[in-house]
């Protein structure tokens, strides 16, 4: 009786403990994932405007150099681009997004960033890219910091929370 | 040889399905889309009119489709009312011109579409060739054509049989560099020519005329530079270039003969310079690719003509 208690509290804090540690690490993925994403723009810029790749190509071309879940998005996209699975660029970017949310840890408001960015895509020419290009870096620049900042705040404290919470019921039932 | 995959690629559902309920691949020309308007197929000689009226959205759908959605992409070739696509087909387009600073910028309320089917005709120059040689030194060539004749399909066998080497000679085989101003001779995609152009051929895709043919003596040595459709006086000063380098030229111009040549203005200082020793002059009497005459300028008569 004495074993079964003891494991069912050990099971207790072990996954309250657990459960802080993944709640917390969502915080330091979206940061990361924004950071990926920013690297990933920046490659997609160089690409459409030094050498002026078609959209597809270039997200293809892009998407070999970025780590995954990003990596696998902009896959996505250009495939769907590719067989003419989408009406426009954007349609393309919204599908390749809502299909891979539950393996994204960005917010809303990130994916909003870059869907704003795929409205312009392809329609532009050189110039007006550049433009948009630096207007979505603006803005995921100022998504990163606050991301940053929130990942330090949080992840220790969602990673403490959740072993005292499993320890304040462990205490409890005691 | 029709490749009809990459024709298809870029057609909307529904019109992909008319073109295939017709079958008519063979001989199939054009497809041309104007909006509000039948669609039509341009065979060999006849007209195909379709009950489908083209809608602007079609049209949309096709262009998107034609450019990879990525307009830039196509900028310049856009300036000049068409754009290429894989399989060497090109694709014309009309609609309300931009101008910026008295130039083209772009075209933009597309309403026509011209889709011209692209061909490769293997041994369509088997004729013609005896007389690209002069003590098996290739002779600088003009072919003479008007549109829709098959100069492009000749000068691309030609280029073939050069680089390859002529009734398997490998002394009359040439190291070549295709111009491809348009990507149509070559029709390279990813740099990659889809098109037969032999194994002696570097081509230089999407570049202008000028710029390519001194890029091309500069840079890859060749023994013969191909290019379409030479019009311009930049144009000239770079074939004129050509040939103080010692490098033979094969070119195209439209025109109906050669009286073409003499008539216009930009062509005085090459006809001068006794740039062109033959030209080969086409029309579409008897089907694209009827040669008419073959025209020597030493001996000013004309060495052969269609009986």
């Amino acid at each position: 009786m004495f074993s079964i208690k003891t494991i069912g509290m050990l099971l207790i804090l072990g996954a309250s403990s657990a459960a802080g540690f993944v709640y917390a690490e969502g915080f330091r993925k979206r940061y990361s994932e924004l950071m990926e994403l920013q690297r990933a723009i920046y490659q997609f810029q160089g690409e459409i405007e030094y050498t002026h790749t078609p959209i597809p190509e270039a997200l293809l071309k892009v998407s070999e150099k970025s780590k995954d879940p990003i990596g696998q998005v902009l896959k996505q996209i250009s495939i769907l681009l590719q067989n003419n699975e989408a009406k426009d660029v954007y349609e393309a970017f919204k599908l390749a997004f809502d299909s891979s949310k539950s393996s994204l840890c960005l917010s809303k408001e990130d994916i909003n960033i870059v869907l704003d960015m795929a409205k312009v895509l392809g329609d532009a020419d050189i110039e007006g890219h550049k433009k948009v290009f630096n207007y979505t870096l603006e803005k995921l620049k100022g998504q990163i910091k606050i991301a940053e900042n929130l990942a330090q705040k949080n992840v220790k404290m969602y990673r403490y929370l959740g072993v005292t919470l499993g320890g304040m019921t462990v205490i409890m039932l005691i | 040889m029709v490749n009809t995959k990459d024709i298809l690629n870029v057609l909307p559902p529904n019109i992909k399905s008319i073109l295939e309920e017709t079958s008519i691949y063979e001989g199939l020309q054009e497809i041309r889309l104007r909006v509000n308007k039948p669609l039509t197929f341009q065979l060999n000689n006849n007209e195909i009119i379709t009950q489908y009226i083209c809608t602007s959205s079609d049209i949309k759908n096709i262009v998107q489709r034609i450019s990879n959605y990525s307009i830039y992409a196509f900028e310049e070739e856009l300036r000049q009312g068409y754009i290429t696509i894989k399989g060497g087909h090109r694709i014309g387009i009309c609609g309300s011109c931009v101008i910026e600073d008295g130039r083209i910028k772009t075209i933009k309320d597309i309403a026509s579409l011209n889709i011209r089917i692209s061909r490769e005709i293997n041994g369509c120059s088997s004729k013609i060739m005896p007389y690209l040689f002069k003590n098996e030194m290739v002779v600088n060539t003009i072919i003479i054509s008007p549109p829709k004749c098959g100069k492009t399909t000749i000068l691309r066998d030609i280029t073939r049989v050069l680089s390859n080497g002529y009734l398997s000679n490998k002394k009359s085989a040439k190291k070549i560099c295709v111009v491809d101003e348009r990507s149509e001779i070559a029709a390279c995609c990813s740099g990659v020519p889809q098109m037969d152009v032999g194994i002696r051929t570097d081509v230089l895709d999407g570049c202008p005329k000028s710029e390519g043919i001194m890029m091309a003596i500069r840079s890859m040595s060749p023994d013969v530079i191909v290019c379409d459709e030479i019009g311009t006086y930049k144009d000239m000063d770079s074939v004129l270039m050509a040939l103080n380098s010692g490098v033979n030229l094969i070119t195209t111009i439209h025109g109906f003969g050669i009286e073409d040549l003499y008539k216009r203005a930009v062509f005085k200082d090459i006809l001068e310079n006794d740039v062109f020793k033959r030209a080969i002059v086409l029309s579409g009497v008897n089907g694209a690719g009827t040669v008419e005459y073959i025209y020597d300028f030493q001996k000013n008569e004309k060495i052969w003509r269609r009986e």
